[in-house]
């Protein structure tokens, strides 16, 4: 029997998708079609893009990264491609899978980064799990690890994320969200380009180099020592010069104590930029977006004093000597630091804010099934670590999957379908939230802190989980009548 | 598990486990007074009366609060046999009588749709079937219809033209709405019709409809229903093929009869459920229309859904409490396994899920409450924006950037496998050989459209998930009526 599509050679598998019997060269190809018509029906890329591919060592992102390097290569695209991972600090699982993502450097020759929870939000979630249990912990990991992504991809100075979220996970996580009522999450269209989950809004080149975190520094030791693995706070600990284009002293005196520290989210002391001070998070900023940096503070490069007023271009609250006890002002101009207003601003982003505030998450995989993705992994052989979380089973979206699977088993054009209902949804739109900014770290939120600093506060202050579920309202207290049945009925 | 009141189909629950006979002195929720004796949700326990007060309160709320119902409009009440539908009935009975508080005043009929020839049940068990179903409508006193399935054969096309629709009143509009219709109804009540003030009494007609009196109807049409229900693939296309039928069937005996409302049962677990199979089916534009209270995509008749808020238990416990009176009709996944289609399965699942997690079904309740019709594109005028042909919702096919286009595209590779004709693209609907704009199907053969190829014409007028549908009916395409050239 021959393949439907070439005619030539021999039947070697049926496609999950279509039923369509083809060779294996064939379904590798049209695989890669497909990937390479949705990336172009969506928009997603344009020339020059700075794309960002979050690896877990899983098959998506194997995948995933396999296919971008080919769709470039064949079709010469001017992309720059970088790898960013995430190390949760899970025992047994993340550890290993990293080491995938080691060898996927090295094959594919990208500079990658790799951030940890511990360094980021000061606990892992090993941690995590032993204060709130074995359930609920999907919530804080995804929190996290979508924190860590954006705030990894700023690092790269990219213009785009992706992630290799294929169409079983859409569906599952519509699904889900239709199980638990979550209409805010629901009317973001999956369609909508206006709700492509965005990132904190400081993609100021100058301000890594303020901070000493230069992205091009990264690539090129990372081109360099392919075997060095290097973690961002590592970076900076061992760079012992730290390349400041501001002359403001007082400014970079404070970031150079905090590197001597460590690169830790959360209040720092000792700084020129205290804990009282100043509410700091945010990437190596001394106050991040939008955050109040009470009385005398700096809020470092590019970031305001009020909530969602600025957005890091060409704002400054620098004072002139930028010492503590001095009042900030948001100017919403260029700085008026003291010396070099290169420092605080790159010029020439000003002129499209919007483009370059957001980076949108992508997925290039999302109406390929799942069994297609490993299907073209095992033909090609691709390395991919392939074991479940240990926190997974007792999820909520674990039964989730196995009902997707179990409705794949009928007809797998299902799926697509609960994707394509998904795209078609209205709710009222009075009901859609606006993006602010967190008072606390800059990441865009819907709510006036985002969740991953609700989280952080919780655990920090842990009484009980209720953190958790912090945004949503406070059931009434139903008052139970406590019925006892006898025993041997009913 | 002890969800006592769960319908799966199968007959009226016979002996439901005793409810649990608290050890303490516990009193009823509500009056705190009485014995309990029934257990809604967890820490709810009523006892009979206040139950049937919730119970009843529940649809009057859900009437009242959707202020559809005219006084003395013509309301067709569909009538299954199971329990949600039964106890529909039974609480429009309720609302009539002379004694109740608050008289409900519309006037109600009933149709029974006999499906029997859908999955090959003999005359003999029909006829069986109709003998029980007979005396519960005659008791009932209202007038009654009972319509075999077949019929569907003999609908006019005009079936599938959208009809214009009346625009949407506000809120203050209602008072304006009942005076107009009012006014209606005295100039129409002098031709004849029945007036506005006839509550229980029977109008001269509509009689039992003749054909069911007559006998089983004609074989052909019952062997051609029966072959374009084999014809279907599978039992995910034939349910929803038969919704679609009964939909129309019921919709033309209301427009005939001068009916302008008809009620379905569907109940609060139905609902849940549904919605989660229409989102599985690429409905998701639709959802309000389909899972909303009222329906109004047909024009001129509008379907309501009374029984929104009550769940299967509620309506369990309340049939057997107050003997409500209901027939067990076979439906055609009676008995199936729970991964034959998407129906069983979604059902299995939101219930297991329900066990759980017991605020699910009420979660998605909710959900489905936030859910608005969107508003449709372009000018008010209905005819403006085309409908898909079954189901007579805007189309929400866009070739441009969706996952639509992903479906498709396969679906058009398939046909170009099976079929080496080439093909009008499916992708790109514009300018077709068809015209757009519905009831002009039958006008297919004109124009440039190849007689070869009615299937991909008839696509493009459908949307995703009929498309999706119509892939499995196969070579039964020719039996759909209205479409028959």
């Amino acid at each position: 029997m021959l393949c439907e599509r070439c005619n030539k050679k021999n039947v070697c598998m049926l496609r999950p998708s279509n039923k369509m019997k083809l060779c294996k060269e064939c379904f590798i190809e049209s695989f890669e079609d497909d990937v390479h018509i949705t990336i172009l029906k969506k928009n997603m890329f344009n020339k020059n893009d700075n794309i960002c591919i979050g690896v877990s060592g899983g098959k998506d992102s194997s995948v995933l990264t396999h296919i971008l390097v080919n769709i470039k290569k064949k079709y010469n695209y001017q992309w720059n491609l970088f790898l960013l991972a995430i190390d949760e600090g899970i025992k047994g699982y993340r550890d290993d899978s990293l080491k995938i993502v080691y060898k996927i450097q090295k094959i594919y020759n990208l500079p990658l980064q790799v951030l940890k929870f511990k360094n980021i939000f000061s606990y892992t979630m090993d941690d995590v799990v032993k204060y709130i249990g074995k359930k609920n912990n999907c919530t804080v990991c995804g929190v996290f690890r979508r924190q860590a992504l954006e705030k990894g991809a700023l690092l790269f100075n990219a213009t785009k994320l992706v992630t290799g979220h294929n169409a079983d996970d859409l569906a599952e996580t519509i699904l889900m969200n239709m199980c638990r009522g979550d209409i805010h999450k629901l009317s973001k269209n999956v369609n909508d380009v206006d709700s492509f989950f965005i990132c904190s809004p400081y993609t100021n080149v100058s301000l890594f180099n303020v901070l000493g975190i230069n992205a091009n520094q990264i690539i090129q030791k990372n081109k360099n020592n392919l075997d060095q693995h290097d973690n961002i706070t590592d970076n900076i600990h061992t760079q012992s010069e730290i390349k400041f284009d501001c002359e403001n002293v007082s400014l970079c005196d404070g970031h150079k104590s905090r590197y001597k520290k460590g690169l830790t989210w959360g209040n720092f002391e000792n700084g020129t930029n205290t804990a009282d001070t100043c509410t700091n998070t945010g990437i190596g900023t001394n106050t991040g977006i939008g955050t109040n940096t009470g009385i005398g503070t700096n809020t470092g490069i590019g970031t305001n004093t009020g909530i969602g007023t600025n957005t890091g271009i060409g704002t400054d609250t620098c004072n002139v000597d930028n010492t503590v006890n001095q009042k900030n002002v948001n100017t919403a101009n260029f700085v008026k630091c003291n010396g070099n207003t290169n420092c605080c601003n790159n010029k020439e982003d000003t002129t499209s804010k919007e483009n370059i505030l957001f980076i949108p998450r992508l997925k290039p995989l999302m109406w390929s099934y799942e069994k297609e993705i490993v299907l073209y992994a095992f033909y090609l052989q691709l390395d991919y670590f392939s074991t479940e979380c240990t926190y997974s089973p007792n999820s909520f979206r674990g039964t989730l999957r196995s009902f997707i699977k179990d409705i794949e088993n009928i007809n797998s054009q299902f799926i697509l379908n609960i994707i394509h209902s998904a795209e078609f949804f209205y709710f009222n739109p009075k009901n859609k939230k606006s993006l602010q900014i967190c008072i606390k770290c800059g990441a865009y939120t819907s709510n006036q802190i985002c969740k991953a600093c609700i989280i952080v506060e919780g655990l920090q202050n842990y009484t009980d989980n209720s953190f958790l579920y912090a945004n949503k309202k406070s059931k009434k207290n139903k008052k139970k009548i406590p019925i006892e049945y006898e025993k041997g009925k009913a | 598990m002890c969800q006592v009141g769960e319908d799966y189909g199968e007959p009226a629950p016979g002996e439901p486990s005793p409810a649990p006979r608290p050890s303490r002195e516990q009193k009823c929720v509500k009056c705190k007074e009485a014995q309990p004796v029934v257990v809604i949700r967890a820490g709810d326990a009523f006892c009979r009366d206040c139950f049937k007060a919730f119970y009843v309160h529940k649809f009057r709320a859900m009437l009242g609060k959707n202020r559809l119902i005219f006084p003395g409009e013509k309301v067709l009440l569909a009538w299954s046999g199971g329990p949600s539908s039964s106890s529909m009935v039974w609480q429009v009975l309720e609302g009539l009588s002379q004694d109740s508080a608050k008289r409900l005043r519309f006037v109600p009929g009933v149709i029974f749709v006999d499906e029997g020839a859908a999955f090959g049940k003999s005359l003999e068990e029909r006829s069986k079937t109709l003998a029980e179903v007979k005396p519960i409508l005659q008791a009932t006193g209202l007038p009654w219809h009972v319509v075999a399935l077949e019929e569907v054969f003999s609908l006019p096309p005009s079936v599938l033209r959208c009809s214009a629709q009346e625009p949407a009143g506000s809120e203050g509009a209602y008072k304006a709405a009942v005076d107009s219709f009012l006014q209606q109804q005295h100039v129409l009540g002098a031709g004849g019709g029945p007036g506005p003030t006839q509550g229980k009494e029977q109008p001269p007609q509509p009689r039992p409809d003749p054909q069911s009196l007559a006998g089983p109807p004609a074989a052909a049409q019952t062997g051609a229903l029966s072959q374009l229900f084999c014809s279907v693939r599978t039992l995910t296309a034939k349910e929803e093929l038969l919704q679609t039928l009964r939909t129309h069937l019921i919709l033309h005996m209301a427009r005939a009869h001068g009916y302008s409302k008809v009620m379905t049962g569907d109940s609060c677990t139905r609902l849940a459920i549904k919605l989660m199979t229409n989102l599985a089916l690429g409905r998701g534009a639709f959802l309000a229309w389909d899972t909303g209270f009222s329906d109004e995509r047909h024009g001129d008749v509008v379907v309501v859904r009374p029984m929104r808020d009550h769940t299967l238990k509620e309506v369990a416990f309340y049939n057997r409490l107050f003997s409500v009176p209901s027939v067990f009709t076979p439906a055609v996944d009676t008995k199936a396994p729970e991964k034959a289609s998407i129906h069983r399965l979604m059902e299995a699942f939101i219930l297991r899920l329900q066990t759980q997690f017991p605020s699910t079904v009420s979660t998605v309740y909710r959900t489905s409450e936030k859910l608005v019709k969107a508003p449709r594109d372009g000018p008010a005028a209905g005819d403006s924006s085309p409908c898909c042909l079954l189901c007579m919702c805007a189309l929400d096919v866009d070739a441009a950037d969706s996952a639509t286009a992903f479906g498709a595209q396969t679906s058009s590779r398939l046909s170009q496998m099976q079929s080496s004709t080439p093909l009008t693209e499916t992708q790109t609907p514009s300018g077709p050989c068809c015209s757009s704009g519905v009831g002009r199907v039958l006008g297919c053969g004109q124009g440039a459209c190849r007689r070869e190829d009615p299937q991909a014409c008839i696509e493009e007028q459908l949307c995703y998930s009929c498309r999706v549908n119509m892939k499995d009916l196969g070579l039964g395409l020719a039996g759909d009526p209205g479409l028959s050239d």
